[in-house]
């Protein structure tokens, strides 16, 4: 069974099976492609047609109805192959034009530059240009591309080509175009590309669209629109793996140093955990990437390949590569889900009314233990404060940590240090083990307290958060001096003058039932506003009996009397006469007249009995 | 290359004396080109049908020729051709030069013969 066309040549209507139909319709255009060019060119194709409707009715009886292959191939027997005619016409024509022809079969026609309309990504401009040159069309684009986005070139100049130069609109032109003769071989083999296209054309969407002027048109547009949006991707999808690429490298970079290699051994659970947080987040984050330029490229050059199994295993890849990274963050950041505090409390006893606190620096501190970088160690916390580096010992790690001071009120007579280790850990008794191998030491030595300033943690330990935190609780009355070297000790320790850690060293503080006050802070001392006395003021000071102008501070008693106002020093006695009124310190009790002339005393209670102690 | 030298030489010298031929048919009556087909391949002077056609056009169109239409009982109408004044001149042109060639062209070759 065969499926038949009914056609109608010169009038006459015939069955015609599929195959027939086929032969016959690119017999006829090749004939017509030939003749176009020709005076009289339909009249001529008339009486053909008219002499192949004779042909095939003496072909068809009542019996046989319908138009066959080989009737259609007996017909063009007969009339005889288009190249055959063609001779004929040639052969009429003048001497020159005959001389003219004959050379532009035998020398290679001069190309001409058109733009391709059947192989065009946006007008044609870089397939014509590839004709023209004979070279493939991808690399033009390419070029062009390239040019365009990299190579300064203007896209108005495409734009300008685009309009100045033809389309190749009959199929002499697309012979010029490739430099082919026009020849009717040549003419009748590109009528059959052509015929050929034409039918995929319609059998992939047929009754779809017609080529129309309109349509072309906005087709056109949703090209240009379509690419721009490919070009974006590409654009987004090249930014994007500039940043992907790296820092790849610079992880591999960092790999490579020592100080990152440490870390990581010491977060990481196991040396494989940080591979596999690295395979996942190239996974991650490449797949997205390379999908984007993918993609954009595609779109960019209309390439209609889709590889289902492609896109099928990289997704799978990615979610593969994200439980994988969601995994290891879990594990990783697990480690770090309890908390744990390990509280000690020391008594400190016989240590008078004034304790001086000193730090055991971290270079004293490290000379007990076997560490083979103590210059690095130590180098690193002059530089950083509240923060960890590690320590190498025979090739083991440990975490160092800066140890912090504060300093409050007792509720009690005695002064006690209480000393928090606290550590991270997976769950709480984890923690607390993490905890227990912290590593730290104080000494008293008399009225001295002296703290180290790090703590160390037992060798191949994780890093889990580990800190240490002490409380220094110091009884209403007593004196506390900071060393200068306890100044990255303290951990903003709070006092009644606001001072900052770094201005409370080097000076004497009493507890009072407000907090800290400062007893030797010239300038410091009560109003914390102009703490930056620091500047070079000159003032009047009596002492001894001699007035003196003096431009530097100084701590001694005496009387000063300055821009901040008078000041009265004694051994226990401080009077301030400024603007905001008169301050008379005492051992025993501290009276204020402020400017609105309120007057409050404070006097300071048990005093006595503490120094009876 | 020879081969295709000698077959387009033939082909040449076919087709020069179609002309002819046409015309001479057509004197003797009308005729639509299947007639005229019909007995031509007798001389077997045209080899493909398809050569007939470009053929006859250009003749009506230098005025060597006419037509009129003509209904057909078994196909589509025919376009019967007939010779013009000046085709009728034409011809006797064309036959008049034919004789002083074939008898020119006879002579050459009988000597070649000869030789």
């Amino acid at each position: 069974m065969n499926k038949t066309v009914t056609i109608n040549i010169s009038g006459i209507i015939f069955h015609i099976e599929e195959d027939a139909y086929q032969t016959l319709s690119n017999y006829l255009s090749t004939i017509k492609g030939y003749f176009s060019k020709t005076d009289g060119g339909n009249e001529i194709m008339a009486d053909i047609e008219a002499r192949i409707a004779e042909l095939l009715q003496q072909k068809i009886s009542v019996n046989k109805q319908v138009v066959l292959m080989n009737d259609v191939e007996n017909v063009m027997q007969i009339m005889g192959k288009p190249e055959e005619f063609a001779g004929d016409e040639n052969t009429h024509k003048s001497n020159d034009e005959e001389a003219n022809n004959s050379n532009a079969s035998h020398e290679k026609i001069k190309r001409r530059l058109f733009r391709n309309p059947d192989e065009k990504a946006i007008g044609g401009v870089c397939s014509g240009l590839a004709a023209y040159f004979d070279v493939d069309t991808v690399w033009v684009r390419l070029a062009m591309f390239l040019l365009i986005f990299f190579g300064g070139l203007s896209l108005w100049v495409y734009i300008v080509m685009w309009i100045i130069i033809p389309e190749a609109k009959t199929t002499a032109d697309r012979l010029a175009m490739r430099g082919e003769p026009a020849t009717i071989d040549n003419i009748s083999k590109t009528v059959k590309e052509e015929a050929a296209d034409l039918k995929n054309r319609y059998a992939k969407n047929f009754g779809k669209n017609v080529r129309n002027g309109a349509h072309s048109a906005a087709s056109t547009l949703g090209n240009v629109i379509g690419r721009l949006f490919g070009l974006f991707l590409v654009f987004i999808g090249g930014v994007l793996l500039i940043a992907y690429v790296s820092s790849i490298f610079g992880i591999s970079v960092a790999d490579s140093s020592s100080d990152f290699t440490n870390w990581k051994s010491v977060i990481f659970n196991s040396g494989s955990y940080y591979v596999w947080a690295i395979i996942s987040f190239i996974i991650v984050f490449g797949i997205p990437v390379f999908m984007l330029l993918y993609t954009g490229i595609k779109i960019l050059f209309k390439i209609h390949y889709s590889n289902r199994w492609l896109n099928y295993s990289l997704g799978f890849l990615w979610l593969l590569g994200f439980i994988l990274g969601f995994y290891i963050t879990v594990k990783t950041v697990k480690q770090f889900s309890e908390t744990s505090k390990i509280k000690e409390t020391y008594q400190l006893h016989n240590m008078g009314d004034t304790i001086v606190v000193k730090l055991n620096p971290s270079a004293e501190v490290l000379k007990n233990y076997a560490f083979e970088n103590i210059e690095e160690i130590e180098t690193h916390f002059q530089k950083n404060h509240n923060n960890y580096y590690l320590g190498e010992s025979k090739s083991n790690l440990s975490i160092i940590g800066q140890a912090n001071l504060d300093v409050v009120e007792s509720n009690s007579d005695s002064i006690e240090l209480i000393v928090y280790n606290s550590a991270q850990g997976l769950n709480k008794q984890d923690a607390n083990q993490n905890a227990k191998s912290i590593k730290y030491k104080f000494t008293q030595n008399g009225n001295q307290i002296i703290f180290d300033e790090i703590f160390t943690v037992i060798a191949d330990q994780k890093f889990r958060a580990q800190r240490v935190n002490m409380r220094l609780k110091l009884p209403i009355g007593k004196v506390i001096y900071f060393d200068k070297s306890v100044k990255y000790l303290l951990d903003d320790v709070s006092n009644i003058t606001n001072t900052w850690d770094g201005d409370m060293v080097g000076r004497r503080w009493k507890m009072t039932d407000k907090g800290l006050a400062c007893i030797d802070c010239n300038g410091l001392d009560s109003d914390s506003d102009d703490e930056d006395g620091e500047s070079v003021s000159k003032k009047i000071v009596i002492q001894n009996g001699e007035v003196i102008i003096d431009e530097t501070k100084t701590h001694s008693n005496g009387v000063s009397i300055d821009d901040d106002g008078i000041k009265i020093k004694g051994k226990d006695t401080k009077i301030k006469i400024d603007e905001n009124g008169i301050k008379v310190n005492d051992k025993d009790a501290n009276v204020k007249i402020d400017e609105n002339g309120h007057i409050k005393i404070k006097t300071i209670k048990h005093k006595k009995e503490k120094e009876g102690e | 290359m020879e081969q295709v030298n000698t077959e387009n030489t033939k082909a040449q010298m076919r087709k020069g004396v179609l002309e002819l031929c046409i015309l001479s048919i057509l004197s003797q009556g009308d005729a639509y080109p299947t007639e005229i087909i019909d007995k031509l391949k007798d001389t077997k002077l045209v080899v493909v049908e398809g050569t007939l056609y470009p053929l006859l056009t250009r003749l009506k169109n230098t005025g060597l020729l006419g037509y009129r239409w003509e209904e057909s009982n078994s196909g589509p109408p025919r376009k019967y051709y007939k010779l013009t004044e000046i085709g009728e001149q034409y011809l006797k042109e064309l036959q008049i030069s034919w004789e002083e060639l074939v008898s020119a062209v006879n002579s050459t070759i009988e000597k070649g013969k000869k030789l």
